[in-house]
């Protein structure tokens, strides 16, 4: 089975500062978008199971090699980073672009796995765009897989309801948080992992232009804001327990963190 | 000779004991190449023969007295063990020079050599203190037969006592068929030996100038003289049983735990010849290294066996040092997590090891038929052989996941225990194989993510590390290059609200003193602790060697940290990757401020205050003075002691990672405490560790207790009394 996992190497926003209104996109930490990597751990899971190759496929900045050895770590065969010429710009019709042509050039698959969404855009955009892109059906919002056949079937969250639903490779799909925990590979799998190869390339690799990419991104920043979220600062205190719970249930009910 | 069975018996029982020891020793070696087993034991006699060839025996002699008292005064309540053994290990070692000293002087024995003739001894005529041996009578023969009945009675009355405390005051909740076997056996031994003297002294109407030595044969036989028995047979019989007996017990002692006899002492020289003191424990401090992260980066070479799967990858050092448990169970009463209703007993750890340990051999059989049947061509067992050899030495079983996880490395076991077993490395050695494998939960894989992520246990942004030193007046590294120490914040005080405090009282300290130093800020990552002790040693080696870089590029001599994990890891465990800093607890340094007068009292502690030992560092690292005298220096009256306290104290549960992951127990281990402090009625209790304050501070909150006692570091309690 061949698989294709895509993984974004996103700005750890815990870590992004706001300056002066502004956020530091300058030498921002970034990590390997936290869903990806539960769908690297999906994939390695049917590999362990059915066998296969499992080939990771990033779409950023160079230092996104990094991000890249620990997900061969975690147990990926290959990885193929697309070196992103403006620097996180585009958007994700250009990223689906870049990441579709990278496939096409791959010996063929039958399973692409997406993270639902990432860490730091969360459009959950580029799984769906990229399935209607290479024109193979998908399933969205995975909680669970399972290979039957030629056939997947795999649980889809709907937050009220759970889906199961059935369908034939060549797929994509995009998984929830709560399929798995994805494994923390230890150092010793990281070091070893260096060995394995990573092939870089460049958009013109995948005959695509800087200029092209722009085209196909219809999104424009005007200008990026920062804004800080300040804490409420309610304290209950002195009450007794049912009281106290009425009181934080009826603030709940206030800011619609609860709804009726 | 005259007493033929005697012999045969003490032979039957030698040839066992010695297929057995061997069988034994070969659980030590087995798995490991014959050149290293070589050096093994060639380094174990060089070992021994250098330690005893130098002033290390000074150390050793004076370790195991004081370490005996010390242990036995550990627990107050039964000090009269700690007596009886001593008396006990003080005549056995009379008798053995005594014994020496008479078959020295056989004119049988004489050509052997001295360690042949100790065993073949029991040969000898004198050994039965018959017609013929007395009339080669010296004052040797005196000493032996004086000393011989001596320790006769001190260990006859020992074992007696030991019976009774199984039986009949039940110390443990299940009576030990081994247990009372082998005080049986001894017991057995020494009476009808002490019977058959007594009857060789009436057959022989041996003259009471010379039988008075064995003072009690001596003393029964006067009694019992007139009583119509025939003497002579009785002589024959009774001889022959002790021989019985004798045979038995030699034979057992491979078998049961009176191999402690054996490997005990291996055990107590290696500890004593380092001449560590009695109140530091002997092993936690400095973790076993199983690679080094520099060397495997050189060579590229990343294959290293990490943790135990197995029982055979334990070392042999590993291996050796659980043998000698005597399952005394003073490990697991002084065990907070046992006490805490968690699944561990650092006794049932070491026993259950043990058996694992004597598996090996088993497995070893097993895999040797199965080369045979490999070799037979019997196609149909070389499989199921082979694959039960390897069943048997697995170790999922005998250590549990929750066992592994519940230890908080607090080292209470290791203090006690009077054979210095380390109870809880193999708990350590199990976790690294955990991590190694990732068969961890997701909270403790969330653990080790942040801290690798993060660089902080908490998860928490690097670039909030900071935080707490907004406003203060602190100068970080970049701006004041040239300070006399660097004050290590560590993670607890960098990101807990609660913790910063500490911090900032030490900051307020320091600058009222005038001390020269400064913080790391964003520089500055977890020491390690965490990871190292919760088995993830390659990011520990990993985050270890990248603060020692940092401390060096700075060129930072001396450290002063109020973190007693951070001060063990910098101080005891840096060495080893190159890291060789002067690491100050600040209970020493603060201590050190008020004796030479650089800090102002304005006011003193009116409060009653009771200190609870943070383990390590105490335990750990021998701080036990300093902050009671810190805390007596500003207060007004006595400070308080736990019932548990020194190197008793009872652990607060946050060590060895348990600060961040909940096990499953009956009652917290720091609601334990506080029912404590509870009993003693105080309003404060003073700490020197921030996780003993989270700890604490949480079963407060469980109890219900919250400002009734309040919980505080002994830097919080100076930085009020000195003012801000
Ligand atoms: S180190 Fe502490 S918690 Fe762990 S087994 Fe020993 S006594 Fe129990
Ligand atoms: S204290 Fe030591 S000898 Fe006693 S049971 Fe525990 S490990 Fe065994």
């Amino acid at each position: 089975m061949k698989i294709v996992v895509c993984a974004k190497y996103a700005l750890d926003v815990a870590e992004l500062k706001i300056s002066s209104g502004k956020p530091v996109l300058e030498g921002a930490r970034r990590k390997v978008s936290d869903i990806d990597k539960n769908a690297v751990e999906a994939a390695i899971s049917i590999k362990e199971k059915y066998g296969g190759i499992i080939k990771v496929l990033c779409f950023g900045p160079i230092s996104a090699k990094e991000g890249l050895k620990e997900l061969l770590a975690m147990g990926a065969d290959e990885a193929y980073l697309i070196e992103d010429p403006s620097e996180g710009m585009l958007d994700t019709a250009a990223t689906v672009e870049a990441l579709a042509l990278a496939i096409q050039k791959m010996d063929g698959f039958d399973l692409i796995l997406c993270g639902e969404a990432t860490i730091d855009g969360y459009t959950s955009q580029v799984g769906p765009r990229l399935a209607e892109r290479l024109k193979v059906p998908q399933i969205t919002y995975v909680r669970s897989i399972k290979i039957d056949g030629n056939n997947v079937i795999a649980e889809r969250d709907l937050e009220d309801v759970y889906q199961t639903v059935k369908v034939p490779m060549p797929l994509l799909i995009t998984v929830t948080r709560e399929i798995n925990t994805p494994r923390i590979p230890n150092l010793m799998a990281i070091l070893k992992a260096s060995k394995k190869p990573i092939t870089i390339w460049k958009i013109e690799d995948l005959g695509l232009s800087k200029d092209k990419l722009e085209q196909i991104s219809s999104l424009h920043t005007l200008s990026l804001e920062g804004f800080t979220v300040e804490r409420k600062r309610i304290i209950i205190k002195d009450k007794p327990v049912d009281e106290a719970v009425q009181e934080l249930i009826s603030y709940l009910l206030k800011e619609k963190v609860l709804g009726v | 000779m005259e007493i033929e069975l005697f012999s045969i018996f003490y032979m039957i029982g030698m040839a066992i004991a010695v297929v057995g020891g061997g069988i034994r020793v070969w659980n030590w070696i087995s798995s490991f190449p014959i050149s290293e087993s070589y050096k093994v034991i060639t380094d174990i006699v060089k070992s021994a023969f250098s330690t005893f060839f130098s002033k290390k025996i000074c150390y050793i002699i004076k370790g195991l007295f004081l370490g005996i008292f010390t242990k036995a005064k550990l627990r107050s309540s039964n000090i009269s063990n700690g007596f009886f053994k001593v008396a006990f290990i003080i005549a056995y070692l009379l008798l053995i020079i005594a014994y020496h000293i008479k078959v020295e002087n056989i004119p049988q024995l004489k050509s052997f050599p001295i360690y042949i003739s100790f065993f073949i001894a029991p040969f000898a005529d004198f050994y039965f203190l018959s017609k013929t041996s007395i009339e080669s009578f010296t004052i040797a023969d005196a000493f032996f037969g004086f000393i011989h009945d001596f320790f006769a009675l001190i260990i006859i009355s020992y074992l007696l006592f030991m019976i009774y405390k199984r039986v009949i005051r039940r110390v443990h909740l299940k009576i030990n068929f081994e247990d009372i076997f082998c005080d049986a056996i001894i017991i057995l031994w020494f009476v009808s030996k002490l019977m058959a003297e007594t009857s060789t002294i009436i057959a022989f109407n041996i003259h009471s100038s010379i039988a008075k030595y064995w003072f009690f044969s001596y003393a029964l036989s006067t009694m019992l003289k007139n009583l119509n028995l025939p003497w002579l047979t009785l002589y024959h019989i009774l001889w022959n049983i002790s021989g019985l007996f004798l045979g038995v017990l030699i034979a057992s002692i491979p078998f049961t735990k009176l191999w402690h006899i054996i490997v005990g002492p291996i055990q107590i020289l290696r500890r004593y010849s380092i001449g560590e003191k009695p109140i530091v424990i002997s092993f936690g401090k400095k973790l076993s290294k199983p690679f080094d992260l520099r060397k495997l980066l050189e060579t590229e070479s990343f294959e290293v066996k990490i943790g135990i799967k197995t029982i055979k990858d334990m070392s042999w050092r590993q291996r050796i040092s659980l043998e000698p448990c005597i399952r005394c169970g003073r490990c697991q009463d002084s065990c907070p997590a046992y006490a805490a209703g968690r699944e561990l007993s650092p006794m049932e750890v070491v026993l259950n090891l043990n058996s694992s340990l004597k598996l090996i051999f088993i497995s070893d059989i097993l895999n040797f038929m199965a080369h045979v049947a490999k070799w037979l061509n019997f196609k149909n067992y070389i499989s199921s052989l082979s694959e039960k050899s390897e069943k048997l030495l697995l170790l999922n079983g005998k250590l549990k996941d929750e066992t592994v996880w519940s230890c908080t490395t607090c080292g209470a076991c290791v203090a006690i225990c009077p054979v210095d077993i380390s109870n809880f490395e193999p708990l350590i050695e199990r976790r690294r194989f955990l991590v190694t494998e990732g068969k961890l939960d997701s909270i403790k894989m969330d653990i080790l993510k942040n801290l690798i992520e993060k660089s902080n246990p908490y998860g928490m942004p690097i670039s909030d590390r900071d935080l707490w030193m907004k406003n203060l007046s602190v100068k970080t590294l970049k701006e004041n290059p040239n300070p006399e120490y660097l004050y290590w914040v560590g993670c607890s005080s960098s990101y807990d609200k609660r913790n910063q405090n500490i911090a900032k009282s030490m900051v307020n300290i320091l600058n009222k003193a005038g001390v020269n130093f400064v913080v790391l800020g964003l520089e500055e990552r977890c020491c390690g602790d965490t990871l190292r002790r919760m088995g993830d040693e390659g990011r520990f080696q990993e985050l270890a060697l990248a603060n020692i870089e940092v401390l060096k590029s700075y060129n930072v001599k001396k450290i002063i940290t109020h973190c007693p994990h951070c001060y063990n890891t910098l101080k005891n465990e840096y060495k080893e990757f190159g890291g060789d800093f002067e690491v100050i607890h600040h209970s020493e340094f603060l201590l050190n401020l008020l004796k030479m007068g650089k800090i102002k009292l304005i006011k003193v502690i009116e409060e009653e205050t009771l200190y609870h030992d943070p383990c390590y560092l105490g335990r750990y690292n021998g701080i036990y003075d300093a902050p009671r005298i810190l805390l007596q220096m500003i207060s007004n009256l006595k400070v308080k002691e736990f019932e548990k306290h020194h190197v008793n104290s009872f652990c607060c549960g946050g060590g060895g990672g348990n600060v961040w992951y909940e096990v499953p127990e009956k009652e917290k281990m720091s609601v334990l405490r506080i029912k404590e402090a509870e009993k003693i009625g105080v309003n404060l209790i003073s700490v020197a560790c921030p996780y003993c304050i989270t700890m604490l501070e949480d079963a407060l909150k469980t109890k219900g207790l919250e400002g009734k006692i309040k919980i505080k570091d002994i830097a919080e309690t100076l930085s009020e009394v000195i003012g801000e």
